[in-house]
């Protein structure tokens, strides 16, 4: 009797720990995340506009990797959140990442960049042109929300400042998480978007089952 | 050393060396030196800094192909 329960617990642990390790995508989730139907109501209430020029843009106004303590910068503290795991600190100087945009597993800090989910240029011509550069260092270091993830360099560069009508990750399974990081960090941040951008959340959101 | 420059739309964006993918209405600045060395820079139409294409040490034979080189890229990039 003692035995038999035993061996249960056993193959309890055992399928717990196969449904968790089957499960990579887990641990890359940015934080604050919103349902379906909060993304939706969020989505629904952007402003709808044509984006604005790219006149006096450049990266230096928006101060990025900026010092959150400890001898870390923004760049370190996401490497650390979404790795399965890590050695070094400050820099990382290897670990485990699960690239959730296109499905690679990497383990070199290397071969992996902070994506901003909304692209600072795109932010730029959406709304930031006007901010103050305190605000708009705020949003490119936010760690409050789920503005920054860590992917592939390569999944990053070719996303560049594009915004959901002309690049969407390439694993489809992400879409539907992708979307509603897009649309919460520009609900959050009160950027306004383009009738395609809206289209193709819409459909992206559609692809979500809670 | 000349210098060409054209504004064009790229809705689908176009590779850089710095910041990956950079899209919309963009500007190509070509330069050609008498020894027929080519550089290419690409920024956004009014802003402040400016990114390279992939790709370096091109030559030309002739520094009077930089203008047909120049038109090439334009047309090229451009992806409406």
């Amino acid at each position: 009797m003692v035995k038999k329960s035993r061996l249960f617990v056993f193959a309890l642990v055992l399928s717990l720990s196969a449904g968790f390790y089957g499960t990579p995508t887990a641990s890359a989730l940015p934080p604050g995340t919103p349902s379906k139907s909060t993304a939706q109501s969020q989505l629904n209430s952007l402003t709808v506009k044509s984006e604005s020029t790219m006149t006096g843009y450049s990266r230096d106004k928006f101060p990025h990797w900026t010092s959150q303590g400890g001898g870390c910068d923004t760049r370190q503290v996401v490497l650390k959140r979404d790795a399965d795991y890590y050695s070094g600190s400050c820099p990382v100087t290897s670990g485990k990442w699960y690239s959730y945009y296109d499905g690679i597993t990497v383990y070199s800090p290397s071969e992996i960049d902070i994506d901003h989910i909304v692209p600072l240029a795109e932010a730029w011509r959406s709304g930031a042109s006007s901010w103050t550069t305190e605000k708009r260092q705020n949003f490119a270091n936010d760690l409050g929300g789920p503005q920054l993830i860590a992917v592939t360099a390569s999944s990053n560069r070719a996303k560049g400042d594009q915004d959901p009508s002309t690049w969407k990750p390439t694993r489809s399974g992400a879409h539907c998480a992708y979307a509603k990081w897009w649309i919460n960090t520009k609900y959050r941040w009160g950027l306004h978007l383009q009738s395609s951008e809206k289209t193709a959340l819409q459909s992206m959101l559609n692809t979500c089952s809670y | 050393m000349e210098e060409k420059s054209s504004i064009f739309i790229a809705t689908h964006g176009v590779m850089t060396v710095e910041v990956g993918v950079i899209s919309g209405e963009l500007e190509l600045r070509t330069t050609c030196d008498d020894e027929g060395a080519l550089t290419l820079a690409i920024t956004y139409v009014g802003a402040e800094e400016w990114y390279t294409l992939p790709g370096e040490h091109y030559r030309l034979h002739d520094p009077r192909d930089h203008e047909v080189v120049h038109r090439m890229l334009v047309t090229v990039l451009e992806r409406p």
